[in-house]
């Protein structure tokens, strides 16, 4: 791809820090955690200092399809947090796959203390990978 | 005062004439003409904006010129309704990613909170449901993880992309 003269383009990574801050305004905890994290570093610093990252300790999605995709995405996220607390994520269809997933992710998360999957759909074989993930961790889990 | 007109220069050296109702749509604008008590027969330079994207400042402004007051920011509402981006503002927003955040530039520079939002509120629905490698893709970003990074993120992604 050709682009303008680097002098008169600007981008996103040349936006000054709170400008970027005004579109992650726009974008819910979600895409915060899972999506414009881990895109390159400059942004990860920046979202870093973001108050409302800094501040996230509950994630909260109910009644939503999270698929393995998402649940790879929300894992990666959960695994590199220090600041998230409780992840909710009550009545949503998650697949068993995604579940197995997080459940590797939270063996090395020290900051979780509630995990409610409450509703879930999971098999009894991913229920007790979650256990055994958890044996030595404080993370509360609601089932 | 309705129609008076006063001169804004853009870096490139172009000369606009711009109704003062519309130029303080600005409040940098505004400040200028109020604050310092300029004459309104004095070019005003505006050393950010070049005329291009200026002239889509112009644009925007004209259309937005009769637009109620924006209420205040409330801190406890951050997280912004992102489908309110009038048919008006997205054919106006049909611009390549360099015009797009010129205009952040621009309307950061200028203070004209209007077009600051809409063009956020546009980039942030260009992110909106794609991964971290499609926001790369989008935005041209270079992945400048470490190696080991690197690897880490692509041990993470095996288990689903061989499903």
């Amino acid at each position: 791809m050709v682009f303008m003269d680097k002098q008169i383009s600007a981008c996103i990574l040349s936006l000054p820090t709170e400008l970027v801050y005004m579109i992650l305004d726009n974008l819910d905890d979600f895409t915060i955690l899972c999506s414009i994290r881990n895109v390159c570093t400059q942004l990860d610093h920046i979202i870093d200092t973001y108050p409302r990252y800094q501040t996230l300790t509950t994630l909260k999605f109910r009644s939503k399809h999270i698929g393995a995709l998402e649940a790879q995405h929300l894992a990666n996220a959960v695994r590199n947090n220090h600041i998230l607390v409780t992840l909710d994520v009550d009545y949503n269809s998650i697949e068993d796959n995604g579940a197995d997933y997080i459940a590797d992710a939270l063996r090395n998360n020290t900051t979780l203390t509630t995990l409610n999957l409450h509703g879930h759909p999971i098999a009894s074989l991913q229920t007790q990978q979650l256990a055994d993930a958890l044996r030595n961790n404080t993370v509360r889990v609601i089932l | 005062m309705a129609g008076h007109k006063i001169k804004l220069q853009s870096n490139d050296g172009d000369i606009f004439d711009v109704e003062v109702e519309i130029a303080k749509l600005s409040i940098t604008i505004k400040t200028m003409l109020e604050d310092l008590s300029m004459n309104e027969e004095e070019i005003i330079p505006l050393p950010n904006i070049n005329s291009a994207i200026f002239k889509k400042v112009i644009q925007w402004t004209t259309h937005h010129k009769d637009d109620p007051p924006l209420p205040p920011e409330d801190d406890e509402n951050r997280e912004k309704n992102t489908n309110d981006i009038s048919s008006w503002d997205q054919e106006f927003l049909k611009v390549d990613q360099g015009t797009l955040f010129e205009l952040i530039l621009a309307a950061n520079y200028l203070d004209i909170k209007g077009l600051l939002d809409v063009t956020c509120t546009s980039v942030a629905n260009m992110i909106k449901g794609k991964t971290s490698e499609e926001i790369r893709q989008t935005f041209n970003i270079k992945n400048d993880f470490t190696p080991q990074e690197e690897e880490q993120i692509k041990k993470e992604n095996e288990w689903c992309e061989n499903k």
